[in-house]
């Protein structure tokens, strides 16, 4: 199978001396172009730790990744900037728009930081803004959106440079289930295109988690699990 | 609850309080500490509201002690013990030898430090005003005297001048007698402290045997008459008692009668010649002749007794006394006259104590009051500045608690326990900066000062040691530390409001600002400077009379708008500019943003000046700025309008009048005369004169105009103004040079519209020349501003036409201005003025630095108000450097999370730098140039309150002609300012996005 993402033996600790925590000790995984995949564990167990060095804003210990033909895992964040412009995009549970920006130029400003020239960057951002169906709010600002449209902003900025691999930090834990439901669906839209989109999304929600391509279980550490039987020893 | 119980319950909680106390200020202390970069913003605000508000209270104490030391270095005397009955009253004597016993008894009260005998006052007893004790007493008159080695048959007995102070005398010049104790101690050293030349004799014995006479300057002067010169006879008289017939002349005059006894004395030697421009109290004789009391037969000594004219001269020690305030110098005054008072005396003598300086310590008062009033309204910017930077700054750190008593509230924490905490960090932060701001004053205050211009100090003039009473010390606390307690209060109280309806769901609406207020506070003021900006264009001559009172003509409404329209300007016009200076980054954006700096990041400056600390830094950047440009404008003013009030008095380097018209070549040897122990060389110096001459219309001999001349030389010689002419002097002596006249404001009736006059010389032989009018003159520095208004000028050329070429080069004048060239700087001016004035033909001699320093802290205003001029640029710099040091790290704080989310969409640390520096510099810019430009604004508004204020202080002083306020703009100064304040904000800014873009990412985006 393709592979877009690689994780091998990563760890990470916090603290130091006789406070040091563990938090990842020997993480292993994959993904393949076009797959959603749900993480998942108790808390603590590091899934944002995780998420935070797969997307370059932390540095881990010792361990690889490997994105899209990108190496790092060690760099410190100031060093992958350039992974994030190119491959990995950001999506956040507290959405994080600039918010003196409109929807519009919250999206053409993260293409514009990559090199591309203004009116290109705008032609994009706007059709971005129109794959997640938002192209009549593309002049409104974050107060003027519902939570959903805020994320569907945020999903437009992270997608707008052909980025190929998503990174969603519990994408619904500000939305109601409705919404929840609606943002799932554009997630699956977008791993189903043309672009083989991926998307690694940390959840609480075991029924979000469910109707992701596959869940990996994160315990002690380790992902331990791979899908949900094995995950809870038990059907679900 | 209710009060009874809540009353009843207050000695438990004060207990409770009381024990909790120590505990709670540890915790305040170590949160204070642990916040010690949000508490910057607070400990700046508080810091600088301290230092302005006790430098401008401790100011006040300071000006106090000087105003009170120069009156009394002033006098020799610090008390005076009078019978306490008028002639012919109990309780006195006649015995000389019991007169004087006296001073022991006094002597042994621990506050009297010199005692002597002395005679020769004006004024009963020093009380009441216009009654028959104060008018009657005469001084001991001189009447006619004798030199040996010079001829004193022109030196006149008569000091006119002297009825300028106090009641009204013959005129004829005052005689003081001195006891033997004035020849030593204390006395004898302050006598001394005056002298000019020669010494005070040492002892009483040495001043007999010396046969003593110490002499004003002025008549040394007439008399050309040196130490060591004798006077062959002194006639002096006296009144005395006439109750059991007059011994002497029975003498009627002003309603009065005196029996006046004469005395001669003989072979006199002049000992010393003592400063006489300083003027003393008025209730004893004004510069006088020193004689010793026991060359008078003792006889007439008992005399003068009985007639009122002796008393006993106390002196005190000067540095015992209390002089923070003239109430606490006059309660100590007080005290020690009921001491002396108390004294009992032998022969049952009554003599009643009268402090010397009394009446003049209540105009000390009145003139401090005043004062300090000017100086509460000059202050005013600076401590609004001050108590701004407080409040925002106390507004930006108390933001940055906002969740962290969210999470308290959360996990249990009830109001009153938050309160306290915020307000416990606030207190101990705000008290180290109120003493910091306390301590700084008190050691500035004695520099500002020593201010003797703008940004100048010459220390160790004045010695003082200001000082602030408890109750000002505990208001200044009250006012700062309150200020921002009670703010933090309020804002923490709001928090926590907002807190529980966020848990509701409540949305808490900000009020949004009275942008009408702002505007209408700026209207206001742009129409005040509308009207001082007009006034200053007809001062100028640069706009036509007609609008001499610019646009508000009635003078309340003039006098509200100058007074008022500078602080509504400055504060309306700070709101109006500052959404201006906030609107720099988008305006930054649409101007550049297609440039390769701006491309990549441009879009991310749109809007962001919405942000509300991102507006607080630009109204601080406007707020310091234009106090910075305002002090320093009027600053530079205030010494130019010092200066041309010093000309106006010199007219040059110089100005000498004597005795008799003198040619060029006379006056050039005596002046040369008088360089010996200088640098200055014969042939640097030159001279001119004004002469005078009378002339009229051909045709009119009845209309006779008094006509100055101005010379070809008083170029270079007469310091001229913009003033003198409304314009460019240089231009209208040009004018004047090739036929032209100037006509003072009394001719503008009848010359105004006159483009051309011919013109007789009036007397002499005959004359006419033809002139063209030049406009009108205000006046020609060194003459007498009341009498140029009268007349005209003309040049040397018309001159020269109507007299003759031989008249003019032989013409002789008795006032003549002098040029001392490259080496006359101050000390030799004074080197040369002193040696003039002691030459017999020289009446007076005026020198420019001296009268440049007795008025070179006024900045044309009041003493003192340079220093503070000084004070407000200094502070208002400082504020400006560290509060852009202090916001900015407090807004770059608040955008941490913003900053993270550009990284984290792909922005680079440089991308992220590159935003910030652009987004603040711009604001930082504009604002600063757009507070510059309300600088020039208000400096033109403040112009016109000062003019106010300078005509009242000025003819408050005696000045007949007031010396308007021409701005002076010290762009260069300002320029080096401004570059000071933005290499600051860039450290802080690179210092601040550095630390910003290398923090922990996942963290601040997590919102830890």
């Amino acid at each position: 199978m393709e592979t877009l993402l690689s994780v091998k033996d990563l760890h990470h600790g916090f603290g130091a001396g006789g406070t040091r925590l563990e938090v990842l000790t020997g993480v292993d995984f994959e993904v393949a172009p076009g797959e959603l995949v749900a993480l998942m564990g108790p808390s603590g167990c590091g899934k944002s730790t995780l998420l935070n060095i797969i997307g370059g804003l932390l540095a881990a210990d010792s361990g690889t990744i490997d994105a899209n033909g990108c190496a790092y895992g060690q760099p410190p964040p100031h060093a992958l900037v350039e992974l994030r412009r190119a491959t990995i995009g950001w999506i956040f549970q507290d959405f994080h728009l600039l918010p003196h920006l409109s929807a519009l130029d919250n999206v053409t400003l993260a293409l514009e930081l990559a090199g591309a020239a203004p009116p290109d960057a705008e032609q994009h951002a706007a059709a971005a803004l129109e794959r997640v169906g938002l192209a009549d709010r593309a002049q409104h600002r974050p107060d003027e959106l519902s939570g959903g449209q805020a994320q569907r902003v945020a999903i437009a900025r992270a997608i707008a440079g052909d980025r190929k691999l998503l990174l969603a930090d519990e994408p619904t834990g500000n939305l109601d289930v409705a919404t929840s439901r609606e943002i799932l669906e554009l997630f699956h839209e977008l791993c189903a295109g043309d672009s083989e989109l991926s998307i690694l999304m940390v959840t609480h929600d075991a029924a979000l988690a469910a109707r992701a391509d596959r869940m990996l279980l994160l315990r002690d550490g380790r992902v331990a699990a791979s899908d949900v039987e094995s995950a809870w020893g038990e059907a679900v | 609850m209710k009060l009874r119980e809540k009353l009843a319950r207050a000695p438990s909680r004060m207990q409770a309080a009381a024990q909790e106390f120590p505990d709670r200020t540890r915790l305040a202390l170590l949160s204070a500490w642990r916040g010690r970069s949000r508490g910057l913003a607070v400990f700046a605000g508080v810091f600088l509201a301290s230092l302005v508000i006790t430098t401008v209270l401790v100011y006040g104490s300071g000006l106090m002690q000087i105003f009170f030391l120069n009156y009394l270095d002033d006098e020799y005397y610090d008390f005076r013990m009078d019978f306490h009955t008028d002639i012919g009253g109990k309780g006195r004597t006649v015995d000389v030898a019991l007169l004087e016993s006296y001073c022991a008894e006094y002597e042994a009260l621990p506050e009297i430090t010199d005692c002597a005998v002395a005679a020769g006052r004006q004024g009963g007893h020093g009380a009441g005003w216009f009654t028959e004790a104060y008018l009657k007493p005469q001084p001991l008159e001189l009447q006619a005297w004798e030199g040996r080695d010079s001829d004193w048959s022109n030196v006149s007995v008569f000091l006119f001048e002297g009825n300028e102070e106090g009641p009204p005398t013959r005129g004829y010049r005052p005689l003081r007698l001195l006891g033997p104790s004035a020849y030593d101690g204390e006395l004898a050293e302050r006598h001394a402290s005056r002298l000019l030349r020669g010494e005070w004799p040492d002892g009483g014995a040495a001043a007999v045997e010396q046969r003593s006479v110490s002499l004003p300057s002025q008549v040394a002067s007439m008399a050309d008459a040196t130490v060591g010169d004798q006077l062959a006879s002194l006639t002096f008289t006296y009144d005395t008692d006439a109750s059991k017939g007059c011994q002497g002349e029975e003498v009627f005059w002003q309603q009065f009668s005196y029996c006046r006894v004469s005395v001669t004395l003989e072979n006199l030697t002049i000992s010393s010649i003592f400063d006489d421009t300083i003027v003393t109290s008025p209730i004893t004789s004004q510069q006088p002749v020193f004689i010793p009391w026991e060359l008078v037969p003792v006889e007439n000594r008992s005399a003068i007794i009985a007639g009122d004219h002796a008393y006993l001269a106390l002196t005190i020690d000067r540095t015992a006394l209390p002089t923070e305030s003239t109430d606490s110098a006059e309660k100590e005054l007080d005290r020690i006259q009921r001491s002396l008072d108390s004294v009992a005396l032998e022969g049952e003598t009554n003599l009643d104590g009268t402090h010397v300086i009394k009446d003049l310590l209540s105009w000390l008062r009145i003139q401090n009051y005043f004062i300090q009033i000017f100086n509460y309204i000059v202050m005013i910017p600076i401590i609004v500045l001050s108590v701004s930077v407080l409040l925002y700054g106390l507004l930006l750190s108390l933001e940055q608690r906002r969740r962290e008593i969210a999470i308290h509230r959360v996990i249990g924490g009830g109001p009153d326990a938050l309160l306290r905490m915020v307000l416990g960090e606030l207190g101990i932060v705000a008290f180290c900066a109120w003493l910091a701001g306390y301590l700084l004053a008190l050691l500035a205050v004695p520099l500002i000062l020593n201010a003797v211009g703008f940004m100048q100090f010459r220390p160790g003039e004045y010695n003082v040691s200001p000082s602030l009473g408890l109750l000002a010390t505990l208001a200044t606390l009250v006012v700062t530390v309150g200020l921002a307690l009670l703010f933090g209060r309020s804002r923490t109280r709001d928090f926590l409001e907002q807190e529980i309806s966020e848990g509701v769901q409540r949305v808490v609406v900000k009020p949004q600002p009275r942008y009408w207020l702002h505007w209408l506070l700026f209207g206001v003021g742009l129409i005040a400077l509308s009207d001082s900006y007009i006034e200053s264009l007809v001062n100028d001559g640069r706009l036509a009379d007609d609008w001499e009172k610019g646009i508000i003509s009635n003078p309340v409404l003039n006098g509200i708008f100058a007074v008022l329209g500078p602080f509504l300007l400055w504060i309306g016009g700070a709101l109006v500019l500052a959404r201006l200076g906030a609107m720099a980054p988008g305006m930054m954006q649409r101007l550049l943003g297609r440039t390769a700096a701006l491309r990549d990041i441009g879009r991310g400056l749109r809007g962001s000046g919405s942000a509300e600390g991102v507006g607080k830094l630009a109204l601080i950047m406007l707020l310091t700025l234009s106090i910075v440009t305002m002090a320093a404008v009027q600053g530079y003013t205030g010494m130019a309008v010092d200066e041309r009030t010093a000309s106006l008095a010199a007219g040059g380097d110089l100005k000498v009048e004597f005795q008799q018209p003198l040619d060029h070549a006379t006056v050039l040897a005596t002046v040369s005369v008088a360089l010996e122990g200088t640098d200055i060389a014969a042939d640097d110096i030159q001279l001119v004169s004004v002469p005078l001459i009378a002339m009229h219309p051909a045709g009119d001999e009845y209309s006779v105009y008094q006509t100055w001349v101005l010379l070809d030389g008083s170029r270079e010689v007469v310091r001229w103004d913009r003033q003198a002419f409304g314009g460019d002097p240089g231009k209208t002596l040009d004018r004047l040079a090739v036929g032209g006249f100037s006509y003072g404001e009394q001719l503008e009736f009848s010359l105004g519209k006159q483009p051309q006059l011919m013109l007789n010389l009036t007397g002499g032989t005959p004359g006419q020349v033809t002139l063209s009018n030049v406009g009108e003159h205000t006046w020609h520095p060194g003459l007498d501003a009341d009498i140029t208004t009268g007349g005209i000028f003309i040049g040397e050329t018309s001159f020269r036409t109507l007299v003759g070429d031989g008249a003019v080069d032989a013409w002789r004048e008795t006032t003549w201005f002098v040029e001392l060239g490259p080496q006359g700087d101050a000390e030799a001016q004074s080197a040369v003025a002193r040696a003039l004035a002691f030459d017999s033909s020289v009446s007076k001699v005026t020198s420019w630095h001296e009268e440049h320093r007795e008025v070179e802290r006024n900045g044309g205003l009041v003493f003192g108000t340079l220093g503070l001029l000084t004070l407000q640029f200094a502070v208002a710099t400082i504020a400006a450097v560290a509060s852009s040091f202090v916001f900015l790290s407090l807004v770059l704080t608040q955008r941490k999370r913003e900053l993270a989310i550009l990284q984290a969409i792909g922005a680079s640390e440089w991308q992220v730098g590159r935003l910030v520096l652009f987004e603040i510099m711009s604001i930082t810019v504009v604002s600063m140039l757009l507070g510059t430009l309300l600088g020039v604004g208000i400096s033109y508004a403040f112009n016109g309150m000062f003019s106010l204020f300078g005509l009242i202080f000025q003819s408050f002083g005696g000045a007949s002609t007031t010396v308007d306020r021409t701005l002076i703009w010290p762009w260069g100064e300002l320029l080096v300012i401004g570059l000071a304040v933005l290499a600051v904000v860039m450290l802080a800014l690179v210092w601040t996005t550095a630390r910003a873009t290398r923090s922990d990412l996942a963290r601040i985006l997590k919102g830890e």
